[in-house]
Formats: structure tokens, C-alpha cells, sequence
């Protein structure tokens, strides 16, 4: 076997654990020495980028494990291990990544901090079948009830949100933000959300009153669907009709339109 | 102070659930389980009712005991040969289909030369390439932060020899 670890030279060289912390970017006591040895030091130069580059082949094979990243509100996140440790299911849960469950739980001291992020742009209302499309943006007044919490993925270019079916009334309230996840919430109901390559299915078989969904720029085109309809399709309709701004929510500005089917 | 604390834990996990899941999907071969584990982690945090000292190194602590209590329990050993299996999302061309048995192999080969690692150098090893630096990596582990920097060029070593061992340089 050959060694990938190349033995100290000379005392006054720094040691092949004092180079590879450098590379780690670790704090220690002699890195500014260090850093100036490397400087003046051909050999100790060789020596720590063969160890970078072992580094960067380690870090690279030990990507190959990973998984996507379950992204998840904190409020959530709680929420769903409380039920798994009561039904005792931590070792044995069943391997279903991608669905995720939200449901109301205002009583959660966690849950506060979803609900600080709330937001009351314009909604869009959700029109039953056979709704006109203008009658899909009238502004309607923000709903004392508890926000529950939700789910939030990684932004992609695209969004598809799919309501599994129509629902007779109900809104959508759509943020547009800088950055960030593209967050789902609800206010009423009972909410489950299905999440697979930037398509996120909203389960609303216990309709709510409200859905929240902030979609940061990086998402360029955004598609929802009630059923089989498109209730919105942006940016390609956005000449047709514009999101009432909150002047103070200076970041709320969006164009949706609201479509016939494809 | 409550408050205080709830601010504390909610920026907590949102630094932290990343690189600790990562590093138990990376030791449990279970992406599934792998976020029980973190959240669990989580759920005995808040439920102390205050920061630890070292919180990082706390969690590590903590994911550390339930997978070994995880293990004690069901019998289960390192599960660092099997997959739990992919997620969500793919499609079913011949491309993507055969991208996915090169990827699985990959890990396949990734894991048995984690094998050939002692719990505690692989522990480093995935510590450290999840993110935690030498401290955080050496108070978790209940080693010196000088030491970590030797565990990690013997464990990165190891495992690159084993693996080319095995299956040859990497791509």
C-alpha cells in the first residue's frame, strides 16, 4: 500500500498535520508562520498541495453518500419528531423522504417563529371550477386564524405547486422574496404537502383557508394548478393582472395571472 | 429567557441540522432515519430547556448515543454495505438509469472502505467532511484538538488506500 501521508523532513518543516489544518482552515497558534514557510518552501509547498489534493479526493468520494437534504422549519421539524418518538418508530421509520406533513399547531412555542414570518401580501383567491379568472385577484383581508406550519425546499428554476383538487373557496398568497427556501404554509385545514423535483402536490383534502407560499427570485417561472386547471402562470400572463404591494413589505412583488386551462 | 432560548435553538438547527445530517446520512447509509436521529437530537435539546456548554459538540454527542442505542436495539450493525434505496424524482431513461447504478456502485465502494476505518477515525473523517471543525470534531469525540489532525491524515489515508485497493483510483 502506498501512503499518502508524506513523513516530516526536518524539525524545522511544519508537520504534515500542521499543513493539512492550514488547508482545514483551522485556527492554530503557528499558521501565520506557517502560511510564510510555505511561502519560501518548495518541498512543504509540494507536500501540502498533495495533501489538499487527497483532501479534495476524500471530500469528493464521501459526497457520493449523500442524500438531498431534507429541508425543513424548525417548527416542523419538532413537531414531526415528537410524533415519531411517541410512536416509537426513530429506528424503524419508513422510508418515505419526500413527503413531508403540516398540520396546525399553534400552541408550539416554535411555531411562533413561523408565524413572526407570516406575511399579508394580496392573495390571490382561489376560485372553485367555472370561476371567472377575474374574479381569482380580489384582494381579500388577512384571516385571524393560526397559521400552522409548513415546509420549505431548496429554490429551483422551476415551481410547480399542484392542488390535488379544487376546493370551493380559499386563497393563495404568494410572496415573492430575495432569497431563501420556497416556503409553504396554511392557514385553516389540514395541509400535506408532497415535495419531488421542484414539484411540491398540496394534499388539500381538509381545505384550508389560506395557502402562503414565498417563492424567491431564483425561481423563474412558477406554475399552480388546481386540479387539472392553472390558476397561475407567471411570468408568461404577468401583463394580465398584478398583486396588490403592501408598501410595507417592500419585497411583496409579484405578477401572477390566473388562466383557463392548458 | 425562554425566548432567548427558543431564538437560540431555532438558529441552532438552521446552522446546524445541515452538517449533522449529512454526517449521519454519511454513517447510516438511511437518509430516512438519518433525520429522525438529527430531529430527535433537536427534540432532546429543546426539551432540556437550556444551551449546553458546547452545543455542537452536545448534538454530536447526543446523534452518537441514539445511533449506537439504535444499533443495541434492533441488532442492526454499521449498515455501511447496504442502501436504504433512492428517494424521490427520477425518471426512468436508460441515461439516468445507468447514472444511477454507477452512483450506487460509488457508494457501494465508499462504504467498504469506511469499513476498514475504526469507529472513531471514521467518525472524524465524517465529522470533519460534514463541516464541524477540530474542536468541535475533538470535544464530540472526547479526544485533544491536537489529535484530530493526526486521526485525520491516518483515517484519510487508510481510506483512500483501501478504496483504490479495492476498486482502483477514483474517476
Amino acid at each position: 500500500m502506498k501512503s499518502y501521508m508524506v513523513s516530516q523532513i526536518d524539525p524545522e518543516h511544519p508537520s504534515d498535520e500542521l499543513l493539512l489544518a492550514l488547508i482545514h482552515q483551522q485556527p492554530f497558534e503557528a499558521s501565520a508562520t506557517t502560511r510564510e514557510h510555505l511561502q519560501g518552501c518548495a518541498s512543504c509547498a509540494a507536500r501540502s498541495q498533495a495533501l489538499s489534493a487527497n483532501d479534495a479526493v476524500i471530500a469528493e468520494l464521501l459526497q457520493s453518500l449523500d442524500d438531498p437534504l431534507p429541508v425543513l422549519h424548525p417548527s416542523f421539524a419538532m413537531r414531526h419528531a415528537t410524533q415519531l418518538r411517541r410512536a416509537g418508530l426513530i429506528a424503524g421509520a419508513a422510508a418515505t423522504m419526500a413527503v413531508a406533513a403540516a398540520a396546525m399547531v399553534p400552541s408550539s412555542p416554535l411555531h411562533r417563529w413561523i408565524a413572526e414570518r407570516a406575511t399579508s401580501a394580496a392573495p390571490v383567491r382561489l376560485p372553485a371550477a367555472g370561476t371567472s379568472p377575474d374574479t381569482a385577484v380580489t384582494p381579500v383581508p388577512a384571516a385571524d386564524v393560526p397559521l400552522a406550519s409548513g415546509i420549505a425546499i431548496p429554490a429551483q428554476a422551476t415551481l410547480i405547486v399542484a392542488f390535488r383538487r379544487e376546493q370551493d373557496g380559499g386563497a393563495v398568497e404568494i410572496t415573492r422574496t430575495t432569497t431563501g427556501d420556497v416556503a409553504f404554509r396554511s392557514r385553516g385545514g389540514t395541509t400535506a404537502y408532497e415535495v419531488a423535483d421542484g414539484r411540491v402536490t398540496i394534499d388539500n383534502q381538509s381545505p384550508a383557508e389560506t395557502y402562503l407560499i414565498d417563492i424567491p427570485a431564483s425561481v423563474r417561472q412558477v406554475r399552480v394548478r388546481v386540479g387539472p386547471r392553472t390558476l397561475i402562470r407567471w411570468p408568461e400572463d404577468s401583463a394580465r393582472y398584478t398583486l396588490t404591494t403592501d408598501p410595507r413589505r417592500a419585497r411583496v412583488d409579484i405578477h401572477t395571472t390566473a388562466t383557463s386551462p392548458p | 429567557m425562554a425566548e432567548q432560548f427558543e431564538a437560540e435553538l431555532t438558529r441552532l438547527y438552521r446552522v446546524q441540522f445541515p452538517a449533522l445530517y449529512r454526517y449521519l446520512d454519511r454513517t447510516l447509509g438511511d437518509s430516512q432515519l438519518a433525520t429522525d436521529i438529527a430531529q430527535e437530537a433537536f427534540i432532546r435539546l429543546y426539551d432540556r430547556g437550556s444551551m449546553p456548554d458546547e452545543p455542537v459538540a452536545w448534538l454530536i454527542t447526543v446523534v452518537n448515543n441514539l445511533v449506537r442505542d439504535d444499533y443495541r436495539r434492533t441488532g442492526r450493525r454499521l449498515r455501511l454495505l447496504e442502501h436504504a434505496g433512492y428517494n424521490v424524482g427520477h425518471s426512468s431513461t436508460p441515461a439516468d438509469a445507468a447514472t444511477r447504478v454507477d452512483q450506487q456502485e460509488r457508494r457501494e465502494q465508499v462504504r467498504a472502505a469506511l469499513e476498514h476505518l475504526s469507529p472513531r477515525d471514521r467518525q472524524a473523517l465524517l465529522l470533519r467532511h460534514s463541516g464541524y471543525s477540530y474542536r468541535e470534531v475533538a470535544v464530540a469525540l472526547g479526544i485533544t484538538e491536537t489529535s484530530v489532525g493526526t486521526i485525520l491524515l491516518r483515517a484519510g489515508a487508510l481510506f483512500r488506500e483501501v478504496y483504490e485497493e479495492l476498486h482502483g483510483k477514483p474517476d
